[in-house]
C-alpha cells in the first residue's frame, strides 16, 4: 500500500466503523421512556378514620438496549429532589423478557435505587411497562398539582 | 501536507464522527411525574343507639338514659375543621337528645350538647389527622310534662366543616 493511500484507507475504515456504531438507537447502551410525562396521580379520597387513599397510575413504557461490553446490567431510579413530606412516590418497573429482574415497587428518593437487575445485553427490549403509585398521610395536607422529575438510569 | 500530516487528520476526522454517532443515544432518561393532594374530610359513625326512659325517683323528673355504644371516626388534611351535628325535625316537647363527641388528638369537645334542626358545633380544632374508634355518648332526657312518647326515631346529621 502506498503512503498516499493509507489515509484514504483508514478513513474508510473509521467511516464504517462510525456508521456501524450509529445504525439506530442500538448503536449505545440506551434507556428511553414514552412519555415525558405521566400522571397526574391526584389523591382525593380517604375512609374516616384511615389515610388518604393512595392512588396509582401507568407511566407509561421504557425501551433499553445494552451494548455488549459495556459496563450496565441494571436501571436505577431516583428524584431530582426530595417530595413534599408525607408522600411517597413508588415506582414499578416490569421485567424485561429473559433473565432480567423487577425490584418490584420501589419509594423514590433522591438516591438512585436499583430498579431492574441483570439485564442481559445485546438485546433491545422495548415498551416495558412504568407504574407509579403516590400516597399522603392526612398530615401531608392540600399539596397543589406539581411535577416530579424521575430519572431512569442505566448502571452497572 | 506530507503523509504523516495527512494520515493524522484522517483519523482526526474520523474519530470526531464516531464520537458524534456514539453520543445519538443516551443512559439516562428522564420522566416528568404530576401530583396533588385535594383536600379530604371525611366523618363516619357507627351503631344505632337505642335510649328508653322507664324511671324516675320520686319528686325528679324522669331519669335521664345513657348510651355510649356509637363511635365515629374522622380523616381530614386541612386545618381547623369542626363537626356539627343537627336533627331533621325537632323532637316532641319536654322531650331532649344530646350527644358528647370525644375529641380526637389536638381537638376540642364543647361536651354533651342539646340537638336540634339548628346545627350545633361538637368538635372543634381538627387538624391533620386520621384517627377512628372515638367515643359517642347519646344522653335523652325528658321531663315530667312530657308524659309518654311512643316509640320514635331521629337521624343525627353530623357535618365535617371549615378546614382550612
Amino acid at each position: 500500500m502506498s503512503a498516499r493511500a493509507l489515509p484514504v484507507f483508514g478513513i474508510t475504515l473509521l467511516l464504517a466503523i462510525a456508521s456501524s456504531s450509529g445504525a439506530g438507537a442500538q448503536a449505545n447502551s440506551s434507556i428511553t421512556v414514552n412519555p415525558a410525562m405521566a400522571g397526574p396521580l391526584t389523591i382525593s379520597t380517604a375512609v374516616a378514620g384511615q389515610e388518604p387513599a393512595g392512588v396509582g397510575a401507568s407511566g407509561g413504557t421504557y425501551t433499553v438496549f445494552i451494548k455488549k461490553n459495556q459496563p450496565y446490567s441494571s436501571i436505577t431510579a431516583r428524584l431530582s429532589a426530595p417530595l413534599p413530606a408525607g408522600t411517597t412516590l413508588t415506582i414499578t418497573l416490569a421485567s424485561p423478557t429473559g433473565s432480567a429482574v423487577s425490584a418490584g415497587p420501589v419509594n423514590l428518593t433522591t438516591s438512585a435505587q436499583t430498579v431492574v437487575s441483570s439485564i442481559p445485553s445485546n438485546v433491545t427490549y422495548s415498551n416495558v411497562a412504568i407504574n407509579y403509585s403516590f400516597t399522603a398521610t392526612s398530615a401531608a395536607g392540600v399539596l397543589a398539582l406539581q411535577s416530579a422529575t424521575v430519572t431512569l438510569a442505566l448502571a452497572p | 501536507m506530507n503523509t504523516r500530516i495527512a494520515r493524522r487528520s484522517a483519523l482526526t476526522l474520523a474519530l470526531g464522527i464516531i464520537s458524534l454517532a456514539g453520543s445519538a443515544s443516551a443512559q439516562t432518561a428522564t420522566q416528568s411525574v404530576t401530583i396533588a393532594v385535594n383536600p379530604i374530610n371525611q366523618i363516619a359513625f357507627t351503631g344505632s343507639p337505642s335510649l328508653t326512659i322507664t324511671t324516675a325517683a320520686a319528686g325528679s323528673n324522669p331519669t335521664s338514659v345513657n348510651d355510649a355504644s356509637a363511635t365515629w371516626a374522622v380523616t381530614t388534611n386541612q386545618t381547623g375543621a369542626k363537626i356539627t351535628a343537627s336533627i331533621a325535625s325537632a323532637l316532641p316537647a319536654g322531650v331532649t337528645l344530646s350527644v358528647d363527641l370525644a375529641a380526637p388528638a389536638g381537638g376540642s369537645s364543647a361536651g354533651s350538647q342539646p340537638l336540634g334542626v339548628t346545627a350545633v358545633d361538637l368538635v372543634t380544632g381538627i387538624t391533620k389527622l386520621a384517627q377512628g374508634g372515638l367515643g359517642v355518648t347519646y344522653t335523652l332526657g325528658a321531663t315530667a310534662a312530657a308524659g309518654v312518647v311512643a316509640s320514635t326515631s331521629r337521624v343525627v346529621t353530623y357535618t365535617i366543616t371549615g378546614g382550612t
